[in-house]
């Protein structure tokens, strides 16, 4: 049981060499029963494996509700921390209605200024070699041109995935070509709701921006500014700018 | 790779609850703040990604497959953070909100992302058992298997005569392990 035992685990740990790995396959084919002993072998170094993952991770929240105490206890020891804070609030609010009444920037100043490209959350772990990661990966790196053709390709293939839309309408934002982007970001709109639906309203409007067409820049802007997330903070400040 | 680094790796491969720890301790705060400022994550989401960077951290500079740090330690585990952030983001079909391009943003060149916690049936039920397992099988378990130690090193942190003892008992750990686990997967069924 012993030799058996190290044998498999030599092999599951990569530690045979070639030729005797190859015979062990070998081995392995020939008997189920053992098999079967190298499948649960792996299961239970696996299992073993979670279940110390398991213990590091308590290990770490236990850490973590001792630190997020400590930070409770600053704060509850330094009020003053908050009134600084609310003083600060305070004067930002000033200073923001102040702005509002100085002459207002135009639309394509506003969009410079409120624009920055949609982060990549596709595929931002692996880089293989296929065209879709291409795609994402000439986006990451501000080759839109390229990244826009591989998209166009994907999108022809799955005409129901919005994904590649929006980054394409991201894309063409970025080469200037802002009414190609509205009409794209529209499209991902008409499409069932996904989780780009509110991105490609922002995007749209700041696309609506650019080309100067300011009413429905202000009426999806207004739609945004109804939520409850950083897009209605962020369109009903930039709708106040659009205003003046 | 700097000695600095190298050193670390060294360190966590020695000692590796304390130094996670540590960079827990020195990381965390910004971390935290790194994820609201760029996808407005709360500091519950933000602390259990930070939490899971650091494991796969751990795991992958224990099994090998991280032995050359390109960036600091600090920039990895930022990196692995935000995969990490957005995964979980994706799964909850929450939509990223607008984010401030940094430093941190550089995705990893191939990562993957392990199941850290969950398996099968089977590999549940073996995890489950590692909370009630008691020295000096779960030491000897933990060292070999999750830390790599060879016979002669758990020997020697065991004050085991040899390593052929060692052996032995792991042997008996993994019997009892399995007949364990036999006998509650029989009662389940």
């Amino acid at each position: 049981m012993e030799d058996q035992l190290d044998q498999i685990e030599n092999y599951l740990s990569g530690e045979l060499s070639q030729e005797e790995a190859e015979k062990f396959e070998k081995q392995i084919l020939e008997n189920d029963e053992l098999r079967n002993q190298v499948e649960n072998h792996r299961r239970f170094i696996k299992g073993l494996e979670l279940g110390f993952n398991r213990e590091l991770k308590a290990q770490l929240q236990q850490e973590e509700q001792r630190l997020a105490g400590q930070d409770t206890e600053i704060k509850r020891r330094f009020p003053i921390q908050y009134y600084i804070g609310i003083a600060a609030a305070v004067t930002l609010i000033l200073v923001s209605v102040f702005l509002l009444r100085t002459p207002s920037l135009n639309s394509a100043e506003l969009f410079a200024a409120y624009y920055q490209p949609y982060p990549n959350i596709e595929s931002p772990l692996s880089r293989d070699d296929n065209e879709e990661q291409n795609a994402y990966t000439y986006y990451e790196q501000g080759l839109y041109e390229k990244a826009l053709n591989l998209f166009s390709q994907h999108t022809s293939e799955n005409p129901a995935d919005p994904a590649p839309l929006f980054y394409s309408g991201i894309c063409y934002l970025e080469l200037d070509e802002a009414d190609k982007a509205a009409n794209l970001f529209q499209l991902v709109q008409a499409m069932e709701k996904n989780n780009y639906s509110k991105a490609a309203l922002w995007y749209e409007a700041l696309a609506s921006l650019k080309i100067d067409n300011k009413p429905r820049a202000v009426e999806i802007l207004t739609g945004l500014s109804e939520g409850e997330d950083s897009y209605a903070i962020r369109s009903a400040e930039l709708m106040g700018k659009l205003k003046h | 790779m700097k000695a600095e680094e190298a050193d670390i790796l060294r360190q966590m491969r020695a000692n590796p609850e304390k130094i996670l720890t540590e960079f827990y301790r020195d990381y965390r705060k910004e971390f935290l703040s790194w994820a609201f400022k760029s996808f407005g994550a709360d500091s519950e989401a933000a602390s259990d990604c930070f939490q899971d960077a650091m494991i796969i951290l751990y795991n992958n500079v224990q099994n090998g497959k991280l032995t050359d740090l390109q960036s600091n330690i600090k920039t990895y585990l930022f990196s692995v953070g935000k995969n990490v952030l957005l995964r979980k983001f994706k799964n909850e079909s929450r939509e990223v909100p607008m984010f401030e391009q940094n430093s941190h943003e550089r995705a990893l060149e191939g990562f993957e992302f392990p199941e850290l916690y969950t398996g099968n049936q089977l590999e549940n039920k073996i995890a489950d058992l590692v909370q009630t397992l008691r020295d000096p099988c779960k030491s000897i378990l933990r060292y070999f298997y999750f830390r790599g130690f060879s016979m002669e090193e758990i020997a020697e942190e065991m004050n085991y005569k040899n390593a052929q003892t060692v052996k032995a008992q792991k042997l008996r750990c993994i019997k009892e392990m399995q007949s364990l686990v036999h006998r509650q997967m029989r009662t389940a069924i």
